[in-house]
């Protein structure tokens, strides 16, 4: 930031980036390579996209380490350096800082710097970036040397945004540090020292050490140890309301006037509920032990100091301080400072995709100037690192080591490996350990498991508090009650004394008689008493038994066949025990799409070259074998091989070593011949493939002993220098297309390029000419005989015949004497330089040939492979060359002019090089198919004119597929002309303003006139089922999103072949470039779809006021589709799909812009979106947005670590678990094996989960109210006393025994429909999704049906035991006999499917009433202090009047509903029922026919049912056509 | 069975699939039920009303019966209520009533309280059956208070506020023709479990100093627990019946309870309780008017349901009636509606109605 505030600050930038590009002509090119390194990083990408580019830079600039290296500013103090004008050394970073220091920016360490990082690496795609920064630039320019005030203002709101974005989770106040507000956090931990364990001397005491204070490493996720187990876990139980109320019921009924039941009965239903619960937490604290188990006693290698080497240790064990060796595609144990690089730049790459979800590799930085650059030992390292507290901020880091010589080195974010990231790409770095275990920015933004309560649960929640209304009332009529009906005694009491009110005392004092008998005392004390009685009401066993249910149906989902997939063998798995019923409720579906709906699996599928159509058959793979050979996903077309050998043939024959005229060796500038070999280089070379060496070996083993690797990098590169080059060429590029020491020599140097810079600026170090090691195109020397038979492409598998020529091998060993100085042979230095003695003489295996590429889209990658399939081969790729090896060409390098990276407006990436031959400046280009087709060459014959039809209607075919098509073209540059518009365009590369919109005009002016080469169609595969279930859960009325990191055309293309989008479909898109634009945009869309819906509505109206349409609205759309045919009548609105791209996303989500609720309306009139280009946490603010504004009941489905956020945002997130990672899955509460699955586990196991939990729950506050309205009506009975006719043990055990279990089993196993109906009807599901089984009056009408019940049930007993001789426990147990069968009868009317569980859950019911009853009655004389129960039962079983009335009430009781169900059955059912009675009835008529067939075969018809289905669940998906936008405002977008 | 067999159906319960009855409440399905239930609760209703109807019960209220012992200076005669105000001595009535046609045999007599809340929380609690199972110990439930002890803390036996208000009433019938005593049977009438398990007297013999040791008298009382029945040691103490069958509380503020049964093997009343003129006297102890009581005598018959009750045999044929008409409602919305969807399917004649 501070640069541009400097006096001249356009020099200053155009400076500092010049120095990015320095080549390193010496000392002082080094320090501005470093001081721009940092500058660049405080720019978060300034001026370029790629930062591994600029390092490269840097890189060469720092090489000779000495005055650069120690020049560097100070980093400590102002992260974003040293000022821009001056040259090196001390001074220039002197002045530089105090220029930041007074201008006020710098005062904190790395602040600015940590914001713009933020903004870049998160929220804000680049291009955004770059125009803020324009403009800001802009602004900067016209205050020149002004203050420009208002500056610093902008950042500070930005910061805090980006303070939200940036960490995951906020970090927030302990509580212990809420409660310790007066303890201020020590000044300490603002920063903190850390030295390297092996420095300390041993036997050290923990409180001496200087990094004794810091945690080790191990994680502890778990709640509960076991001493703490019983007292937490009763704590947080009674943060529960439910439990804090019973508890108080149970100390309520500990005061003596109070009570009405026993003290120790009282507590028994507490007692259970809590045992419960207290035995399931433990059950999940456990699991979370083992895994945390599992990850401590991972294993990595530390230094141990006595033993002078690396050690395997635990992760555990690990501590602040200790040194650790890493090896590639290791995890990260702990938070580090790399030291050291197996790469001689000291480069390493991870992959955070476990920690922020971005799968693409960040390149890191081993620190460098500790004047160990040549060769780090460990035992030397002996600095001591001031580092910062550790923070939530994963892209934060600052810190130095002061060296002894008083300079200090900077620390920075690029230094530091973040724990569960994985090394990728480097053989092995040794690191020190800054912050370990809970410290480590993964653990802090670990936010651990969250209580998710599901929408059922809320409701019922409601439902609870209105019981507690109910209860309230109850006891508060009671004790009124009760105050009335002592009253009226009160008169009496001069009389004498009433014999059944028991006084309080016998020798009590009037007045104390006097109050102890007042009403109002009474009445008071009794609401009490009825408190405790009624308690019931709130359904104290519901919580539990819901907790039961649940756990038992997530068992049978878990369980579920259908769940497995047979390739991975992975199942469901089921981490949320408590939301099985949310599955049933989704309204909302948000879907990532790669990996998700796709599989990732990107497979060249066509190509049309020359006008002709090259299909290639797929071979279908697992991902698994896929990963072990990344290239067999097709096979090799055999006209095309040909095709292409017919290229090659006539070259080599043609002019046999003949190297003078190269024009005859090349075809015909037009040719297809030539078309065929540019085709396959355009897919070569132009993409952003990284080009890694080989597999990475450590020599390393796990316990840190150093094992020789047989097949070691090391021999190839000692073999390869710059004499034996030309010969190694020569000779092995005829015999083998990729000969594997040339290859290592060769890439070993090229790694960790970058492949798009901007354009290289600078000129090319090495020019083809300059470079003395590729300048003779091999082939020519070849003998053609070899060059036929090994030709890899005249072989299916070219890779089996691959084989070394040891005659080549032998030559080329024996003529490397020397070792380059450039190659990366600093491991074997570092460990046994024996080795490279040893294995000189190894044949290395032909695997490790194959270079690894690594890209940023799949896509590329199939190209890439495809291209090298058929012999064309990228071998190595640096900033401004690259080496090819082509057919009938061998290896050939062409140096990069330049490269126009891919930009979505353009839809397409062109790359110039300069032929080695011709010198011809060729420019290729690759695109979508309008960015081409749109740009070629308009002069063209006939002949080309049908090419570029035949290729277009190729691309038609491939399109209808869904494949992903792309075209290919070049453009043979003049020298003029490129010198032309080279100068043009560094102009615009230089331009302070407008500089983007620059760029593109020059990209735009050289795009053109180009050749039409080939088209390719790639297929991202979809997974199996896809579009079945994308189309079952449309028909089932969810809403799908899909959010997708994807360009639109991609997106677009897999929403159509994954039937989110159909062809009858109006696709609106929204690409706005501004805030006012989206605003615009959205509000446009709105308003001509409502105008469309208004149009609409008003025809229906007319229509129905004619009469021809029914009201219901789906009738109309049915008829008028009937009636499309004919153009009068109008056509009903499309379905709507809804594209936007994440920039639009940005203006929408920001909160600023009020856009949010804009976009949800227009969202919400479409019936299905597709957001692209979306970032992880877009992706989340959406789920967010939906969740809150629409009220929505939201499912994400994702499975990388990209879609962590939003799975944890969604109500309900799901984890596809496939190969990358288990970050998705560990985020999810249900964690399946593949997309389609999310049909059945919606529909199936989802619906039927809400309808039992609904219909149980709804019961359960039946049940509960149907007891106590029972026990009020009695008080009626008892002058309101809080008597209850029922023992106060079988008022416990009541709920908890003998009307448990029933409902249990209807909450686990009862099915409204098999799962085959509701699969094959998806608009099933809308029972769930609309809430139709638990609305708000559901409540309701169950409690009246309660009361009702209560009232049938006590009354009809009451009168005839009214004026008898009946007992009160006699008359009590009858009641509670006959409220159990009209309970369990109750249940059986809402059972909607008998299984023989059912029915052993209600016989077991009645077994427990007579057995608990049997036990107690008969055994019990005198217990639990209240009156005894003796005989009572076998009393009233003998007595006729009890079953009589046990019968009649209880038929009584269930009459009503029983009638309401049975009439709105066969009047009016619900969608479910409708479909199972014709289910049955077809089936009937099925038996009918065949009865019927049979005996007089007579044919009937027969409507088949499942045949209807699965037609139009098995409907062609060909039809599906890309359409374009109705409406393009993009084309105002595009600048 | 079989271990696979098994397996099979553990699978099908994992997968739940178990096989499964689908009933749906449709009109046709639920006919049936209706018409069974109607057609099952009105003959029993009937039967249930025959049965009542049989029963023979004769009520009378003595409540303010007057005295035949104590009368006013000028002859006329006081209501007993008023008298044991005044007096602790025994108020006795005599009330005549008709029998018009025999009672059958086996003719119970009881006593009828109304408006006495028996069934009031703190009185029902306030009893120990651990005194009352013979057990000595040295102090009683607490519940009992403030029936627990007196102020010189001896404990009341038995203690409670039940047991203290027991009904004390004494009750006599005599046959007007001869004035005759008629016998009646004071055993037997409680639970015979009661009597097993629930009520016993302490070791001892059945006096103040033994087996009632330290004990006294509850309140209200006139005599200790061992003189209920001085006649008979296995009717006397805890083990009375009548205390047994007062001690059971009454569901209902208006009750009765067993308290004798006419012995029908005394001449005359072998077959039953002839119709004839009776005479009840009544030994007037019991206060009921603090709390607006009545007291009766009842005799009744019994049939297997107990007492007289029409209206269970009402109710049966009410609800079985109800059942019957919605049989008949269902029905019609069966033909009307029911074959509303089958049309659409085409079903041929045969088709029946139901499953």
């Amino acid at each position: 930031m501070s640069m541009n505030d400097t006096p001249g600050g356009g020099g200053g930038y155009g400076d500092g980036s010049a120095r990015a590009y320095g080549t390193g002509d010496g000392g002082a090119g080094g320090v501005g390579g470093r001081r721009s390194h940092a500058r660049s990083a405080s720019h978060g990408g300034i001026m370029i996209t790629h930062q591994p580019h600029l390092d490269q830079g840097h890189a060469a600039g720092t090489m000779p380490v000495g005055v650069g290296g120690l020049g560097g500013p100070p980093t400590s103090t102002g992260g974003s350096g040293g000022g821009g004008g001056s040259g090196g050394g001390g001074g220039g970073y002197v002045k530089g800082h105090q220029r930041a220091f007074s201008h006020g920016q710098l005062v904190e360490g790395g602040r600015g710097h940590r914001r713009a990082g933020s903004r870049t690496d998160f929220i804000l795609p680049e291009g955004h970036e770059q125009r803020t920064r324009e403009r800001e630039q802009q602004q900067q320019h016209k205050k020149t040397l002004s203050r420009s005030s208002s500056f610093p203002k902008g950042h500070s709101r930005q910061a805090s945004r980006s303070e939200s974005i940036y960490t995951i989770r906020q970090h927030k106040r302990t509580l212990k540090q809420k409660i310790m507000f007066w303890k201020k956090v020590p000044e300490e931990s603002r920063t903190r020292v850390v030295v390297a364990n092996h420095v300390v001397p041993p036997h050290v005491s923990r409180a001496q050490h200087p990094n004794g204070s810091y945690p080790d490493n191990r994680i502890c996720t778990t709640k509960y140890t076991i001493l703490s187990f019983l007292p937490k876990n009763l704590f947080e139980q009674f943060h529960r309301f439910a439990n804090l109320y019973f508890l108080f019921i149970v100390l309520l009924n500990f005061v003596p006037a109070v009570n009405a039941f026993g003290k120790e009965v009282a507590m028994l239903p507490l007692i259970f509920v809590l045992g419960i619960t207290a035995i399931k937490d433990a059950f999940e604290d456990r699991r979370r032990w083992h895994s945390d188990n599992r990850v401590n006693n991972a294993t990595c290698r530390v230094y141990n100091r006595d033993q002078g080497r690396y050690v395997k240790t635990k992760w555990k064990n690990v501590r602040v301080g200790d040194i650790i060796h890493l090896s590639c595609n290791e995890t990260i144990p702990a938070d580090m400072v790399v030291l050291n690089s197996s790469d001689e730049y000291g480069m390493c790459f991870i992959e955070s995709s476990n920690l922020d979800g971005e799968s693409n590799l960040k390149q890191r930085q081993a620190v460098k100037g500790l004047g160990m650059d040549e060769r780090f030992e460990v035992s030397k390292f002996d600095y001591m690192m001031e580092i910062g507290a550790p923070s939530t901020k994963i892209y934060h880091f600052t810190g130095t080591i002061p060296l002894p010589s008083g300079e200090r080195v900077p620390l920075t974010k690029d230094n530091l490996l973040l724990r569960d990231c994985a090394l990728r790409n480097t053989d092995y770095i040794e690191g020190i350990v800054v912050y370990a275990g809970r410290e480590t920015k993964a653990m802090l933004n670990n936010g651990g498991t969250r209580y998710k309560r599901s929408k059922l649960e809320r409701r019922m929640n409601i439902e609870v508090i209105w019981c507690v209304v109910i209860l309230f009332i109850m006891c508060l009529v009671s004790a009124a009650g009760s105050g009335l009906w002592q009253s009226s005694y009160e008169v009496n009491a001069t009389l004498g004394l009433v014999p059944f009110i028991p006084l309080e005392s016998l020798t009590a004092t009037n007045s104390k008689l006097k109050l102890s008998n007042n009403s109002i005392w009474v009445g008071f004390i009794s609401f009490w008493t009825f408190v405790i009685i009624y308690q019931v009401i709130i359904p104290i066993s519901l919580y539990v038994t819901i907790e039961v249910i649940k756990l038992m149906q997530v068992y049978h989902i878990h369980n579920d066949k259908d769940f497995k997939d047979k390739k991975s063998g992975k199942t469901i798995e089921c981490r949320a025990l408590n939301i099985p019923e949310e599955l049933g409720q989704v309204e909302y579906v948000f879907t990532d799409k790669t990996g998700t709906l796709t599989e990732n699996n990107m497979v060249f599928q066509r190509c049309s070259i020359n006008g002709t159509d090259y299909p290639h058959t797929p071979v279908i793979v697992n991902r698994e074998e896929k990963k072990s050979d990344q290239r067999d996903t097709f096979t090799v077309n055999n006209q095309l091989q040909e095709d292409l050998a017919s290229v090659e043939l006539p070259m080599i024959y043609a002019q046999p070593g003949s190297r003078q005229n190269p024009s005859s060796i090349t075809p015909a500038k037009d040719s297809p011949s030539q078309r065929i070999i540019d085709f396959f280089f355009t897919l070569a070379a132009c993409n952003t493939v990284i080009v890694a060496k080989y597999p990475h070996h450590d020599q390393m083993n796990a316990s840190g002993m150093i094992v020789p690797n047989e097949s070691a990098n090391n021999s190839s590169i000692s073999e390869v220098d710059n004499t034996s080059f030309n010969t190694t060429t020569s000779s092995i590029g005829s015999t083998s297309w990729a000969p594997n020491r040339l290859l290592r020599g060769l890439l070993s140097f090229s790694r960790p390029l970058s492949p798009i810079a901007s354009s290289p600026r600078s000129t090319p170090p090495l020019t083809p000419e300059a470079s003395p090691r590729y300048s003779v195109p091999p082939a020519r020397q070849t003998p053609p005989s070899v060059s036929i038979t090994l030709n890899p492409i005249s072989h299916s598998n070219n890779l089996e015949s691959v084989q070394e020529s040891p005659g080549s091998l032998n030559h080329s060993a024996n003529t490397s004497p020397t070792r380059p100085s450039l190659l990366n042979i600093q491991a074997a230095q570092i460990y046994n330089s024996n080795i490279m003695r040893d294995t000189r003489s190894l044949t290395p295996s032909p695997m490790d040939i194959k270079p690894i590429y690594e890209a940023e889209s799949p896509d590329e990658l199939a190209l890439v492979d495809a291209a090298y399939k058929y012999g064309c081969r990228l071998l190595r790729r640096s900033l401004h060359n690259i080496l090819v090896s082509l057919p009938g060409y061998g290896l050939r390098e062409y140096e990069v002019l330049h490269i126009l990276p891919f930009d979505s407006n353009r839809k397409r990436m062109s790359i110039i090089v300069r032929d080695p031959e011709t010198q011809e400046k060729v420019l290729y280009c690759k695109g979508a198919d309008s960015a081409i087709l749109d740009n070629l060459s308009r002069a063209v014959d006939d002949k080309t004119k049908l090419r570029i039809f035949r290729t277009q209607q190729h691309l038609n075919i491939y399109s209808k597929k869904g494949l992903r098509v792309l075209c290919m073209a070049k453009r043979v540059l003049t020298e003029a002309e490129y010198e032309d518009w080279a100068m043009k365009h560094k102009e615009a590369e230089n331009a302070l303003s407008n500089r983007e919109r620059k760029l593109q005009d020059s990209y735009l002016r050289i795009e053109k006139n180009l050749s039409l080469i080939g088209a390719t169609g790639i297929e991202d595969r979809l997974q199996d089922g896809v579009p079945e279930t994308i189309k079952a859960m449309r028909n089932a009325g969810i809403v799908v999103w899909v959010l997708t990191g994807d360009k639109q055309e991609t997106a677009v293309n897999i929403a159509y072949s994954c039937a989110l989008f159909s062809s009858d479909m109006e696709i609106l898109k929204l690409n706005a470039r501004t805030k006012d634009q989206a605003d615009r945009t959205i509000q446009f869309y709105t308003q001509q779809i409502e105008q469309q819906e208004e149009a609409w509505q008003r025809q229906q109206l007319q229509a129905a006021a004619n009469g021809s349409i029914g009201a219901s609205r789906d009738h109309a759309v049915e008829f008028s589709n009937l009636q499309n045919d004919n153009s009068n009548q109008p056509r009903p609105p499309k379905e709507r799909g809804l594209v936007v791209d994440g920039r639009t996303l940005i203006f929408i989500l920001d909160r600023r812009a009020n856009l949010k609720k804009a976009f949800l309306n227009l969202a919400g009139k479409c019936s299905a979106v597709l957001c692209c280009r979306a970032t992880p946490l877009q992706k989340s603010l959406i789920v967010r947005s939906a969740k809150d504004s629409l009220k929505v009941l939201t499912l994400a489905v994702g499975d990388g670590a990209n879609d962590v956020p939003m799975i944890q945002t969604a109500d309900v997130g799901v984890g596809i678990s496939g190969l990358e990672g288990k970050q998705a899955v560990m985020a999810s509460d249900y964690a399946i094996a593949r997309f389609k699955h999310l049909e059945k586990l919606l529909l199936v196991h989802g619906h039927w989960c809400y309808d039992r939990l609904s219909r149980i729950i709804l019961y359960f506050f039946y049940k509960n109210a149907s007891f106590v309205m029972i026990l009020l009506c009695y008080q009626l009975y008892t002058g309101f006393s809080g008597s209850s006719m029922i023992d106060q043990m079988y008022l416990m055990v009541f709920n908890l025994l003998f009307t448990s279990i029933p409902p249990i089993i209807v909450g686990i196993y009862d099915q409204d429909a098999p799962a085959e109906v509701l699969l094959s009807q998806p608009q099933l599901y809308a029972q769930g999704r609309e809430s139709r089984l638990y609305k708000s009056h559901s409540f309701w009408i169950n409690i009246v049906d309660a009361i009702y019940q209560a009232i049938v049930l006590f009354f009809f007993a009451a009168v005839l035991h009214e004026d008898s001789d009946a007992g009160m426990y006699e008359f009590g147990l009858t009641i509670t006999h006959a409220t159990l069968v009209t309970q369990l009868l109750h249940l059986s009317i809402e059972t909607k499917s008998w299984t023989v569980i059912h029915v052993f859950g209600i016989v077991v019911s009645f077994i427990i009433f007579y057995g608990f009853g049997v036990l107690y009655t008969m055994t019990c004389v005198s217990c639990f202090g209240s009156p005894s129960q003796f005989g009572e039962l076998s009393h009233a079983m003998q007595s006729p009047i009890h079953w009589l009335t046990v019968v009649l009430t209880s038929v009584l009781a269930i009459l009503p509903r029983f009638v309401v169900r049975s009439l709105s059955c066969s009047l009016n059912p619900d969608d479910i029922t409708q479909v199972l009675i014709e289910n049955r009835r077809s089936k009937r008529h099925d038996y009918m026919t065949s009865w019927s067939r049979s005996t007089s075969s007579s044919s009937v018809y027969r409507p088949n049912y499942e045949a209807e289905t699965g037609d139009e669940a098995s409907e062609p998906l060909s039809s599906m056509v890309t359409t374009t936008t109705v409406l393009t405002t993009t084309e105002e977008a595009e600048v | 069975m079989p271990a696979e067999d098994l397996e099979a159906v553990m699978n099908k319960f994992k997968q739940q699939r178990l096989p499964a009855w689908q009933p749906i409440l449709t009109a046709d399905t639920v006919l049936p039920a209706f018409f069974l239930i109607g057609l099952l609760f009105i003959p029993l209703g009937v039967a249930l009303l025959y049965f009542s109807e049989n029963v023979q019960e004769f009520q009378l209220e003595y409540t303010d019966c007057e005295s035949i012992t104590h009368q006013l200076a000028d002859g006329t005669k006081r209501p007993c209520k008023e008298v044991i105000k005044e007096t602790t001595d025994v108020c006795t009535c005599r009330i005549s009533f008709n029998i018009s046609e025999t009672f059958e045999k086996n003719v119970y007599l009881y006593y009828g309280l109304d408006n006495f809340y028996q069934n009031h929380r703190r009185y029902v609690k306030s009893r120990d059956d651990d005194q009352l199972l013979g057990r000595v110990n040295p102090t009683v439930n607490s519940d009992c208070k403030p029936f627990a002890t007196d102020s010189e803390d001896k404990i009341f036996a038995p203690c409670g506020a039940i047991a203290n208000s027991m009904f004390n009433d004494t009750l006599r019938l005599f046959r007007k023709k001869d004035s005759e005593n008629i016998k009646l049977i004071k055993k037997g009438i409680a639970w015979p479990s009661d009597r097993k398990l629930k009520f016993r007297n302490p070791e001892g013999a059945l006096n103040e100093t033994g087996a009632f040791k330290d004990t006294v008298k509850p309140l209200y009382w006139t005599r200790s627990v061992w003189e209920l029945d001085p006649d008979d040691p296995d009717n006397n103490g805890y083990r009375n019946e009548d205390l047994i069958v007062w001690m059971r509380s009454a569901a209902f503020p208006t009750f009765r309870k067993l308290y004798r049964k006419i012995d029908h093997s005394q001449e005359g009343f072998i077959n039953g309780l002839p119709a004839d003129r009776y005479y009840l006297e009544v030994d007037y102890n019991y206060p009921v008017d603090s709390f607006g009581g009545k007291k009766r005598m009842i005799l009744s018959t019994t049939s297997f349901l107990g007492g007289k009750n029409n209206f269970l045999g009402i109710a049966y044929i009410t609800v079985g009636a109800i059942c019957l008409l919605l049989g008949i409602i269902f029905l019609i919305i069966h033909i009307k509606f029911g074959k509303r969807a089958g049309d659409q399917l085409s079903i041929n004649q045969n088709t029946p109605y139901s499953d």
